[in-house]
């Protein structure tokens, strides 16, 4: 008996040891892609399958930040064909680019029809008109009220730019893919999608891997995370940003295996009469959008919701919740919107929100 | 015959005890090993994940782990603390005519937060960001960053 009761305890001891081991920890940070901060933590079996991890992950974001980049030429030894600078302003022009372009713009237009145009990468030009005023370093108007003159030569130059129906036209011909702009109007920018986009492959990408323990913050608005080793529960805690008073949360969410994306008009914004002017611009008003302060949706495609929040964030109620009503009974997707009134709205299926006292 | 039962039952007592006392031990070790932290900001520099300095917002101390990593030819050492004016310095990557640029970092105890009160890039987002208590301030072409570690949850959107 003395043996067996050796035994057991040997067993015991063996179980114990085993439950308290944990996998290794890994934090990767990026700085040089999508013009944003990227961190990504992960567990792995040893470091060099970690770094194996690293060096696919970064290549993916390097690989559509030099695509989608439209303010930079490609690096010189980049092996791309074109990239968004190199395609913009050169109109009625039939240009070559590699397939992983032409399937992110096929992407984006994919989506500007699901939203009844409300998602549209061709109004770059209307998109930087605001921006350089928000962004005015002269005369700092972030956070701040633009003066009367200012915002009318903001509307006089909006009047003179088009918001193009079909802006660009895609081809395929013998394995090969081309793009033609059809309007000086137009200027492509995938500020709104590359990053979700990238995120989404580098998530399918871990998840081919085996890895089940992991999470990916894209920017301080682009999350998605798979499961959390720090937790019984396996779920990641994720809270939500309070847009009228920015040190705060106005609640909190508890997910696993989804992306969560949110558009709002709390970081970089401009003043007029009160209300705030941001960069999310309605493709049909060519103007920021008043009727909330953000968007979070949580949803399986960290691509299609980069696109989706910034296409809810400009539509107005009424057609915001038709729409979303009938999306949800084809998709997990999932919204929660901070209104302009600064009630908050939700349409959910399993996520759990809780909700803060204000 | 009639001892040897007794000590079956003994070892069984034993062992079931054991369990308990392991598995006890087992669900303090979760318990205490995942609880949420008590609310703390990093500032870190470069890709790296391990801070350079750590705000401890509920013991009110100042931790500075190690100097910032340099190139040769910068003589000052960073970061900076002045716990008199409640600020942080660190040197960022950004430069102007070669010269790589500071960034300040002011620090709140009462208030639990942090605000770059001083940088110079492109468009001084990090600086316009104001003060946060939750949310993480990036000093992207600085390549420096303030994360909370609070009991708000993992990330905030």
């Amino acid at each position: 008996m003395k043996k067996g009761l050796l035994l057991v305890l040997l067993i015991l001891f063996a179980v114990f040891a085993t439950s308290c081991t944990k996998p290794k920890g890994y934090n990767y940070n990026f700085y040089d892609y999508m013009d944003t901060f990227i961190s990504i933590s992960l567990f792995a079996e040893n470091d060099e399958q970690a770094n194996q991890y690293k060096s696919d992950i970064e290549n993916i974001y390097r690989k559509y930040h030099e695509l989608s980049n439209n303010y930079a030429p490609l690096s010189v030894n980049s092996g791309y064909k074109e990239n968004l600078f190199s395609i913009n302003g050169r109109i009625q022009e039939t240009i070559e680019i590699d397939r992983e372009l032409f399937e992110l713009l096929k992407r984006a237009e994919e989506i500007k029809e699901l939203t009844n145009g409300y998602f549209d990468i061709s109004i770059g030009k209307m998109v930087d008109i605001w921006k350089d005023v928000i962004l005015n370093d002269v005369d700092h108007y972030m956070h701040n009220e633009i003066p009367e003159a200012v915002f009318s030569k903001i509307l006089e130059d909006l009047e003179k730019i088009d918001v193009v129906e079909e802006p660009f036209v895609l081809t395929e011909t013998d394995g090969k893919y081309y793009i033609r702009l059809t309007h000086e109007d137009v200027k492509l920018d995938l500020g709104a999608l590359s990053k979700g986009y990238a995120t989404q492959l580098v998530y399918d990408y871990l998840i081919e891997e085996g890895v089940e323990y992991f999470s990916i913050t894209a920017g301080s608005s682009s999350i998605s995370v798979a499961q959390n080793y720090n937790r019984n529960t396996r779920l990641y805690h994720v809270s939500l940003a309070n847009p009228v008073a920015p040190t705060g949360v106005y609640g909190m969410i508890y997910v696993k295996n989804v992306a969560i994306n949110t558009s709002g008009n709390f970081e970089q914004y401009a003043l007029y009469q009160g209300l705030r002017y941001h960069h999310v611009i309605s493709p049909k008003t060519k103007m920021p959008a008043h009727y909330y302060h953000t968007v979070t949706v949580i949803g399986s495609d960290a691509g299609l919701l980069d696109a989706l929040s910034t296409a809810l964030f400009s539509m107005p109620v009424a057609e915001f919740d038709s729409f979303l009503t009938s999306l949800q009974a084809t998709s997990n997707l999932e919204v929660i919107r901070f209104n302009y009134d600064e009630t908050v709205t939700s349409f959910l299926k399993d996520t759990v929100f809780e909700e803060y006292d204000r | 015959m009639m001892q040897a039962s007794k000590q079956k039952k003994r070892d069984l007592i034993l062992v079931g005890l054991l369990f308990i006392l392991l598995g006890g031990a087992f669900l303090m070790f979760r318990l205490l090993a995942f609880r949420d932290d008590a609310a703390l900001a990093n500032i870190y520099y470069g890709t790296s994940s391990d801070p350079i300095v750590t705000i401890d917002f509920t013991k009110q101390k100042i931790t500075r782990h190690h100097d910032q990593s340099l190139p040769d030819g910068i003589s000052e050492s960073y970061p900076i603390i002045d716990e008199e004016q409640r600020t942080i310095t660190l040197l960022g990557d950004y430069t102007i005519n070669g010269v790589r640029q500071i960034v300040v970092i002011s620090y709140d105890y009462g208030r639990r937060s942090v605000q770059i009160i001083e940088e110079k890039s492109p468009n001084n987002i990090c600086s316009r960001e104001g003060e946060s208590t939750g949310f993480p301030l990036i000093c992207l072409p600085n390549r420096i960053r303030v994360e909370f570690v609070t009991d708000q949850g993992d990330f905030t959107v």
